[in-house]
């Protein structure tokens, strides 16, 4: 009975390890194909002269100075009474 | 094969692993020929020049009793949801200041809230490891309690994130404490896929952020306690499309850039960074100096509607570095504006037009900051 469940254990914690394997190993080859990915991609420069290009062709609402055009709705916040005088009860 | 033969095998792909993971790290670095400032620089960029007033506190939601963990705006401008310590919810339409619902939580331990594309929903998750869908349309009782119209459960650990794909009223993507993200049906309740976990490469920690791509729905990225940001394809769950190394902290906070091809990362390490999706760089660093050696936590993020501005939450009282993120620079506290918050801003987001920036706080209120100056439009 004793060797039976040693088998048994044996048994699942082969089925583990290989399943661990398979991860491991599936790996090693998603790794290789970065590697070789890596050996064709820009170097850091060419994407900053894209995101320089990407930040100053946006409108910005929160910039003093952006790219237009402008939209009245950006200034709502500032409409009416200062501050809002909205509903100040908490909530108990 | 016998389990030792195999352990063998195991050890030796371990080592073949480790040896890639280091060749990928060196080979990156010599693509590093410069960062985001340097360029800049080089360019003849010069750092935003805000004035004392051009950036002002124009709202003060108070209404919360406790800590404020999270907030979320809709996508139509002008409402957020708020989520504290307080166990509510809290539903504002923050042009006005009002507050249209406040939803006592089954469960008080609250850590994210989102709200759905067509603003009828919202969600919440948190210690209880489930993430809770409410109608804004049902009625209260008298106490605040909202039935809960659905219950996404299945995570094995505290919900620490949530948000709905964008466009999609029916799928939210949570992280979570078990390691794990998941895409859900919010219709069936049932999960469409998991990211990560026991039997999928993934996290190896707690996730603590999701954000998911305003320009491709099928894309989104997490932050770790593992110290990596990963980026997801829903469509192929079963391993991250890449990993971002570079923090030596937890990753507590994750955001996409505006075009949907970068995206941010706010750590404990004390530093933002910025990534790029299609090479895998990371292009800039964005760290303090001073406040013990730029090593403040790092609570939240939220970028202008251009990019052009980071804004950074810290784990101390109230400072909000609003970062020049071509310059690498700081150009403004918002900790040291006048109306500033009393305690730590644990929460950031930006209004659906980029008017607004909503900032939720340890000092239970939120504030709505805007630009009031006298602005340039070319």
């Amino acid at each position: 009975m004793e060797e039976e469940g040693a088998s048994v254990g044996d048994a699942r914690g082969k089925h583990r390890i290989l399943a661990e394997l398979g991860r491991v190993e599936q790996e090693v080859k998603f790794l290789e194909k970065e590697l070789e990915e890596l050996g064709q991609t820009d170097i850091v420069s060419t994407v900053c002269e894209e995101l320089l290009c990407v930040i100053e062709k946006a409108p910005d609402p929160l910039l003093p100075l952006t790219k237009g055009p402008f939209n009245l709705a950006w200034d709502r916040w500032f409409e009416g009474p200062n501050g809002g005088e909205g509903c100040r009860c908490y909530i108990l | 094969m016998s389990v030792s033969e195999l352990k063998e095998r195991h050890a030796v792909a371990t080592e073949t692993v480790n040896n890639l993971r280091d060749r990928l790290r060196q080979r990156r670095l010599q693509l590093l020929d410069t960062d985001v400032a340097k360029y800049s620089v080089a360019q003849g960029r010069s750092p935003v020049k805000f004035g004392a007033t051009d950036l002002v506190c124009c709202r003060t939601l108070l209404g919360h009793t406790g800590k404020v963990y999270s907030l979320d705006w809709t996508p139509e401008r002008n409402r957020i949801v708020s989520a504290s310590q307080d166990g509510r919810l809290i539903v504002w339409n923050a042009l006005t200041s009002q507050k249209t619902h406040a939803i006592k939580l089954p469960c008080a331990w609250v850590m994210t809230c989102a709200f759905s594309p067509n603003g009828q929903t919202v969600a919440c998750g948190g210690l209880d490891s489930v993430c809770s869908i409410f109608s804004l349309s049902s009625t209260a009782d008298k106490d605040g309690t909202v039935p809960v119209s659905r219950i996404l459960s299945g995570h094995r650990g505290y919900v620490s994130c949530c948000q709905y794909v964008p466009n999609e009223d029916t799928h939210l993507i949570t992280s979570s404490g078990d390691q794990t993200c998941v895409l859900w049906d919010v219709t069936t309740g049932l999960k469409t896929s998991v990211f990560g976990g026991e039997f999928q490469s993934g996290h190896t920690a707690d996730v603590l952020s999701v954000s998911i791509s305003g320009s491709n729905p099928n894309w989104f990225v997490s932050g770790s306690c593992d110290t990596t940001a990963c980026l997801w394809d829903t469509r192929a769950a079963s391993r991250a499309v890449r990993t971002f190394h570079g923090h030596q902290g937890d990753v507590n906070t994750v955001k996409f850039f505006p075009d949907g091809y970068r995206f941010g990362t706010g750590s404990d390490d004390g530093t933002c960074r910025l990534y790029d999706l299609r090479t895998g760089h990371q292009l800039q660093v964005y760290q303090a100096h001073g406040d013990g050696g730029g090593k403040l936590p790092v609570t939240s993020i939220a970028f202008s509607a251009s990019g052009r501005l980071l804004f950074a939450g810290y784990a101390n009282n109230s400072t909000c570095y609003v970062w020049d993120t071509l310059l690498g620079e700081v150009v403004l506290d918002l900790g040291e504006l006048q109306d500033s918050h009393k305690n730590r801003i644990s929460c950031l987001g930006m209004s659906a037009d980029g008017s607004a920036l909503c900032t939720g706080s340890w000092d239970s209120n939120l504030k709505i900051w805007a630009f009031g100056g006298h602005r340039r439009v070319t």
